[in-house]
């Protein structure tokens, strides 16, 4: 009976420990997804894009008869403002780099250059410690780990895991996401992260402490790592010097409403070679 | 019968976690059907259907996120196990205190995710965790639980769920 028990004990152990060592080994920093994972993950698409669709269409339905989280053409208008807020920001940005690039005589509008490829959102990550969503997008059409992903509104995330037929995106509000960004209106520097389910999603940090960060200024990515520059991240909504008294972080909401994210632009040519 | 009938009500749980519950977050969380599940069956199986339950709901979670495959795996088996100590003691048929069952689960679990999420070099501030996750989604959960728990039970004792 004792020795069942000790048996069992170290079975569990040893399964624990197998666990322990699986973990570490599938983190998302890893460049490509073995044969099996890549398979599974399409596999598992098919469904998930099934299911979505047929979620999409019963929300439509309780938003037409029941009102269930607003009338849809208010829900419309408020998309076409967040989308208009964003193109807005954009527009502004492009404008500003215009006059910057004019007075050194040396203009190339590398916006206009991007070339994107429209995703079907399919899925997202079960869990809500992490904000990851899956497209119905992969390798076979051009996709890449780390392409940004963006709507009109602004910045959705970055691509980090491939399949054939599908693809992750790890969203901006996730806490492993880090984004270089600045404030548009002063031109400070500092990072936007994610934050674990919270109103505002985005906390931006690292900012100057001499910069005079404001409600209401808006925050663009600085193009530094692979994320292209000028694209509308949020607007700021408060900031505050940070407990060491060396920066400041302010809070950020986000333009994109990302509890509604059906379909997506992946900006193919925001990695090398892309 | 009743394994069967217990691999599909995950599967259904996996599939509308991964997809339309997105639809109906509270408090920016989501409900963890999985773990309502894993509650409602451990309360009447006992430690060690629960922890299996929690492994096997847990493994499958981990496959369809894709990463960290485990994670989910040891802390829902964990949370099975907890639960199924008390089955003998519990009163069952009472929905409040499924429903704190649930509730004390979350907080179990998420704490076991947040400890491994440490351990693979993940770190979050423990009030974003505590306020943003296991608060709200104990919260949610409870209110799931308790909407659920009338036809578990009845399936536990008399239907289809019933351990022969």
């Amino acid at each position: 009976m004792k020795r069942t028990r000790i048996r069992r004990l170290l079975a569990a152990g040893i399964l624990v420990l197998l666990l322990f060592l699986l973990m570490r080994l599938t983190g998302p920093e890893r460049e490509e997804l073995t044969v099996l994972e890549a398979g599974l993950r399409d596999g598992l698409g098919f469904v998930q894009a099934g299911v979505t669709l047929v979620g999409n269409q019963v929300r439509g339905v309780f938003q037409r008869f029941f009102l269930f989280s607003g009338d849809p053409e208010a829900e419309e208008l408020r998309r076409q403002i967040r989308d208009l807020e964003g193109e807005v920001v954009a527009l502004r940005e492009y404008q500003m780099q215009n006059e910057r690039l004019r007075e050194l005589l040396d203009h190339r509008d590398e916006n206009s250059r991007y070339q994107m490829l429209t995703a079907d959102v399919i899925g997202r990550n079960p869990s809500n410690w992490f904000g990851e969503i899956k497209v119905n997008r992969g390798a076979h059409h051009g996709v890449e780990r780390g392409m940004a992903v963006v709507l009109p509104a602004g910045l959705v995330g970055r691509v980090i895991a491939v399949a054939p037929n599908t693809s992750d995106v790890l969203l901006i509000t996730d806490h492993r996401s880090g984004v270089g960004a600045v404030v548009q209106e002063i031109r400070t520097p500092g990072v936007v992260k994610g934050v674990l389910n919270r109103t505002p999603p985005l906390r931006m940090v690292y900012l100057s402490l001499d910069a005079e960060v404001e409600a209401g200024q808006y925050v663009v990515t600085s193009g530094l790592g692979l994320v292209p520059k000028g694209i509308p991240v949020g607007r700021i909504v408060s900031a505050q010097k940070d407990e060491a008294g060396l920066t400041q972080t302010a809070e950020v909401l986000a333009l994109v409403d990302f509890n509604h994210l059906e379909e997506v632009f992946i900006i193919l040519d925001s990695v090398p070679g892309g | 019968m009743r394994i069967l009938l217990l691999v599909l009500l995950l599967a259904v749980a996996l599939v509308l976690s991964s997809t339309v519950l997105d639809f109906i977050r509270v408090a920016g969380v989501k409900p963890d059907l999985v773990l309502v599940l894993v509650v409602y069956y451990a309360i009447f199986n006992g430690p060690r259907g629960g922890a299996f339950l929690g492994f096997l709901g847990g493994l499958a979670h981990d496959f369809l996120s894709g990463y960290y495959l485990g994670l989910n795996a040891v802390a829902l088996a964990a949370a099975g196990y907890a639960v199924g100590l008390g089955h003998l003691r519990l009163f069952k048929e009472n929905h409040f205190v499924v429903a704190g069952i649930a509730f004390l689960a979350i907080i179990l679990v998420e704490g076991v995710r947040y400890l491994l999420l440490l351990f693979l070099g993940v770190t979050i501030f423990p009030g974003e965790v505590w306020w943003g996750l296991m608060i709200p989604g104990g919260v949610y959960n409870a209110a799931v639980a308790l909407l659920f728990h009338r036809r578990f039970y009845l399936s536990s004792t008399r239907g289809l769920l019933r351990i022969p």
